[in-house]
């Protein structure tokens, strides 16, 4: 809680200390007059010193208002509740798809320990954690939507055709094909390294050699207990990705003019958006908090050492 | 795995040749990652042999497929991509390295301090790092960008400042395990200053795992700045592999080759600082496993 409050006023603090005046790109003249100028900030509330605007900002906070958006003319919670359902489609299901890819593979590498499986995965997790997510979005377009023709390039609906019911539904999901695709891959290498590695410091574990001398069935000495010690720091980062999903992937919705929320992002960005810009932050950092009260719940429930009291 | 024994310390072998010898035995991916650093380095420093063009010269042959005079063809200003690639390199390695610099120097000491000191100082810049990792790094850096302006500078001190916390981290858990050794503990009882000691001992003994994070940040910092040439917030007077992309992503139906060139190169010298800094892990490893004798 303090934490979040203390990223909002280092937030606040830093958009408005920023060079550029909101006014100027509002009134939509080159050099607008003194008294247009004026007008509007008072309108805006941007005629008050700094602390004003600080202490009349956390006061709507309280009432649940997130302010008015200077370049859209619109509530910001409205803006925001319109691109988190798109954003989160996105977002969501390629972490959902990365970490079953990522952590299903690397289980899959270890239990075989063929040499050149491994070796494939682990090229592929380099290659792919280096790729800028906005190359791999237009490589994608550049083969499935240019030459091949098979998804569309752009958008999140059909435009020109639309269309209604279940048709609805498959549109949405035909578009975000390619967009889903390209950030589950971005986000495979991520589960693949952390789960890789935390399976091999497992398997080192002394309990391990017990069971196998055992005699211990080696499929329930992996899918009970390396696979259940290993899942744990997988765990963290996927409920870490969670939080910043909100944000949205500002690069690939770029790339894919998919309507979430890092396109509204920059273009409050570009737009010196002040109120847009903080009911943003605000969501993210409330959305964080969120997920990392979550990871530590499920940390409790997956692991039988840790209890809360 | 396979380790040099001690026998061999004594023999004329030069001390480099040894660890040459033992980066590679411990650690492929390391070498296979510093050989395409070495590479990439070269490139970057003799960018002017290197390349068959001046990649600001704009020429009447536009968007020219790849072909024997225009290796990887050209743009829609008649500019060669494979020059244009080829001067890249300097700005990303340098931008890379710089706010990696910049964010291990700062790390290192704020973790160092917090670490070592450990009290109220502690508290205060635990507090401060666990804020700033509770931030998506690159959202404040795209506004501060658009803030502050897209200099080629600007945007590696920002980048530089925003990523510290990570090696921060990592240098106050080293601290805080250094400073109960007895070195240390001699170290102050023979009364060296408080300040003395941490620059002297605690921070060159706890410095490789930071080292190796500062290594995988480069990365990171490079492809930062290629996402934020593509959005636009690059420096505009500067030739680098995000805006190629960028450039090239408009022309995506009629000329592939901008764009796909553009981002090959990046992910190319990336994943060589993510295999190199691996690697060093791998060292760090074995070594703290006690392998090397």
């Amino acid at each position: 809680m303090v934490t979040i409050l203390v990223v909002l006023l280092l937030n606040f603090l830093i958009i408005h200390l920023a060079p550029g005046d909101p006014v100027r790109i509002l009134s939509g003249m080159d050099n607008p007059s003194e008294e247009v100028m004026e007008a509007l900030r008072v309108k805006y509330g941007l005629d008050k010193p700094l602390s004003v605007q600080m202490f009349n900002y956390f006061a709507a906070l309280l009432r649940g208002d997130l302010g008015f958006s200077i370049s859209y003319n619109l509530p910001v919670a409205k803006l925001i509740s319109e691109k988190v359902g798109p954003t989160l489609l996105l977002t969501f299901s390629s972490a959902v798809i990365g970490l079953i890819l990522g952590a299903s593979s690397a289980l899959f590498s270890s239990r075989r320990r063929v040499v050149w499986i491994d070796t494939v995965l682990s090229f592929l997790s380099y290659v792919f954690y280096s790729m800028p997510s906005f190359w791999l979005g237009l490589i994608l377009i550049l083969v499935f939507a240019v030459n091949l023709h098979v998804f569309p390039t752009s958008g999140i609906v059909s435009l020109r055709e639309p269309q209604i019911g279940i048709m609805y539904y498959l549109d949405v999901l035909w578009h975000s094909f390619l967009p889903v695709t390209c950030l589950a891959l971005i986000n495979f290498p991520i589960y693949y390294r952390i789960t890789h590695s935390s399976i091999s410091s497992v398997l080192h574990e002394n309990f391990i050699g017990l069971f196998r001398a055992t005699g211990m069935d080696e499929r329930k000495i992996f899918g009970k207990y390396i696979s259940r010690n290993a899942i744990l720091p997988t765990i963290t980062i996927f409920g870490l990705q969670i939080g910043y999903a909100v944000t949205g992937a500002t690069l690939v919705e770029t790339v894919f003019a998919w309507p979430g929320m890092g396109r509204l992002l920059i273009n409050a960005v570009f737009r010196r958006d002040y109120p847009l810009l903080m009911g943003i932050y605000l969501i993210m950092s409330v959305s964080v908090a969120i997920a990392m009260i979550v990871v530590d719940v499920l940390y409790a429930v997956l692991d039988p050492r840790i209890r809360y009291t | 795995m396979f380790v040099e024994k001690g026998a061999n310390l004594g023999s004329s072998n030069s001390l480099a040749v040894k660890a040459g010898k033992f980066f590679l035995t411990v650690s492929k991916r390391g070498m296979v990652g510093a050989a395409i650093l070495c590479i990439i380095c070269v490139v970057a420093i003799f960018a002017p042999f290197v390349a068959p063009y001046d990649p600001y010269v704009l020429g009447s042959e536009v968007l020219q497929p790849p072909n024997r005079a225009h290796l990887c063809g050209t743009d829609h200003l008649g500019r060669d991509v494979f020059s244009m690639l080829v001067y890249g390199t300097r700005v990303s390695l340098i931008v890379g390295v710089m706010a990696a610099l910049i964010s291990g120097l700062i790390g290192t000491i704020a973790g160092g301090i917090a670490g070592f000191f450990g009290g109220a100082t502690d508290r205060a810049i635990s507090a401060i790092v666990d804020v700033f990792l509770m931030i998506p790094t690159f959202f404040l850096i795209i506004i501060i960008v658009a803030m502050f302006g897209s200099s080629f500078v600007n945007v590696m001190v920002i980048i530089g400042l925003t990523s510290w916390p990570s090696n921060a981290r990592l240098m106050r858990a080293q601290a805080l395990s250094i400073r109960e050794r007895g070195f240390v503990v001699g170290a102050r009882a023979i009364g060296e200053s408080g300040w003395s000691v941490l620059f002297r001992h605690v921070i060159p003994n706890g410095i490789l795992p930071v080292l190796a994070n500062t290594i995988m940040q480069v990365a990171g910092a490079i492809l930062t700045e290629a996402g934020l040439s593509f959005l636009g917030l690059g420096d505009p007077n500067v030739i680098s592999w995000g805006q190629l992309v960028q450039v090239g992503s408009t022309y995506l139906t009629s000329g592939w080759w901008v764009s796909t060139f553009g981002g090959l190169a990046v992910v190319l010298t990336v994943m060589g600082f993510y295999l190199l800094g691996d690697g060093i892990s791998d060292v760090l490893n074995s070594l703290s496993s006690g392998e090397w004798r």
